[in-house]
C-alpha cells in the first residue's frame, strides 16, 4: 500500500557484524539530526548567559520551566533528581515528531522499537528507584491501602500485571498516534492526486490537519513525560 | 460473500469503539465546562487533567483505527 511507504526503513551504509545488521539507515540518520539539532539549540542558547535573555536562551528558558512545572507537580520535592532524564525524553520526542512532518523525511517515533525503547528506559528506572529507596518495601505499590487480606493475592496479581503492560501501553500510544497521523496526511493527499481539477480541496484539508498534526506532536511528547512522571511518582512514594 | 467484502465489513466493525470514545470525550469536556462556570479560579489544574484524559481517551480511538487498518490490508 503506498501510504505505508513512508515508515519503510531503508538502509544507506550496509554494516553486517557476525550476522548482525547493525546498518546505518533513515531511522539511525534522523536520530542523529534530533540529537544534533538539540545540542545545537542548548549550544546557542547557553553559550553565552546573559540577565536579559535573547531569542535562543529564551526559548531555553521557556521549555525548561515548562518541564520543571511538569516534575514539581507530580514528583513533589525529589524533583531536581529526576527532571534532567524526563527532560531529556521530552525533548527527544518532540523534536522526534516535529522533524517528521517536514516533507520526505523519516519520523522516528512511528517505529514501536524506538517508543519501546524509550518507555522501557522509564520502566528500569521506576524499578530501580523503587528498590534502591525502598527495599523489599517496594512490593507494597502492588497491595493499595485497605484491601482485605483474602483479596490481596489476587489484587497483587492485577497490579502487577497492570504494572508490567504499562511501559506497553505508553509505547504504543505515541507511536500509533504518530502513525495514524501520518497516514490520514497521506491519504489526503492521495485524493488531490485523483482529484485532478480540484485537487486544491485536499491540499487544503491536507494543511489544516498538518497543523493539527503540529499540536498531537508536541501534546503526545507532553503526555508521554506526565505518565513517566505519574509512574515515578508511584514508586517515589508508594501511594 | 467473497473474502474482501467481509474483510471489509469487519473493518468497519472494528471501529465502533469510536462511539465510546466521542461519548467518553464529550462527557470530559461537558464537565470540564461546567466546573469552569461555577469555579473560574480553578480552570488552569483541571483544562490539565481533562487534556490528559482527552489524550488517554483518544488513544482508544486510534488503536481502533489501527486494528481496523490491519484487518483491511
Amino acid at each position: 500500500m503506498y501510504v505505508f511507504e513512508q515508515f519503510k526503513i531503508l538502509e544507506i551504509i550496509p554494516i553486517n557484524v557476525f550476522g548482525y545488521v547493525i546498518s546505518f539507515t533513515n531511522s539511525t540518520l534522523f536520530m542523529a539530526i534530533t540529537a544534533l539539532s538539540l545540542g545545537l539549540l542548548s549550544f546557542i542558547g547557553l553559550k553565552k548567559v546573559r540577565f536579559v535573555p535573547g531569542f535562543f536562551q529564551s526559548i531555553n528558558e521557556i521549555i525548561f520551566n515548562f518541564v520543571k512545572g511538569i516534575c514539581k507537580e507530580h514528583l513533589g520535592k525529589e524533583y531536581k533528581n529526576y527532571q534532567p532524564l524526563i527532560m531529556s525524553l521530552f525533548l527527544f520526542i518532540v523534536f522526534g515528531n516535529l522533524l517528521g512532518l517536514f516533507p520526505m523525511s523519516f519520523t522516528i517515533t512511528s517505529h514501536l522499537s524506538v517508543t519501546m525503547a524509550l518507555s522501557l528506559i522509564v520502566f528500569c528506572m521506576v524499578v530501580f528507584v523503587g528498590i534502591r529507596k525502598h527495599g523489599f518495601k517496594f512490593f507494597k505499590l502492588f497491595i493499595p491501602n485497605g484491601v482485605p487480606l483474602v483479596m490481596s493475592p489476587l489484587i497483587f496479581l492485577i497490579e502487577f500485571a497492570i504494572f508490567l503492560v504499562k511501559p506497553l501501553i505508553l509505547s504504543l500510544r505515541l507511536c500509533v498516534n504518530m502513525v495514524a497521523g501520518h497516514i490520514m496526511l497521506k491519504v489526503f493527499l492521495g485524493f488531490a492526486v485523483k482529484m485532478k481539477l480540484f485537487s486544491f480541496i485536499p491540499v487544503f484539508a491536507c494543511s489544516i490537519l498538518l497543523i493539527f498534526e503540529f499540536f498531537v506532536a508536541i501534546f503526545q511528547a507532553y503526555i508521554f513525560t506526565v505518565l513517566a512522571c505519574i509512574s515515578l511518582k508511584d514508586a517515589l512514594y508508594l501511594h | 460473500m467473497d473474502v474482501s467484502t467481509g474483510k471489509m465489513i469487519a473493518g468497519a466493525l472494528a471501529l465502533l469503539p469510536l462511539l465510546g470514545v466521542a461519548y467518553g470525550l464529550s462527557n470530559i469536556f461537558s464537565s470540564l465546562f461546567k466546573a469552569t462556570a461555577q469555579n473560574p479560579v480553578a480552570k488552569d489544574s483541571m483544562s490539565n487533567m481533562a487534556v490528559i484524559g482527552a489524550g488517554l481517551l483518544e488513544s482508544v480511538a486510534l488503536l481502533a483505527f489501527v486494528i481496523a487498518i490491519l484487518i483491511v490490508i
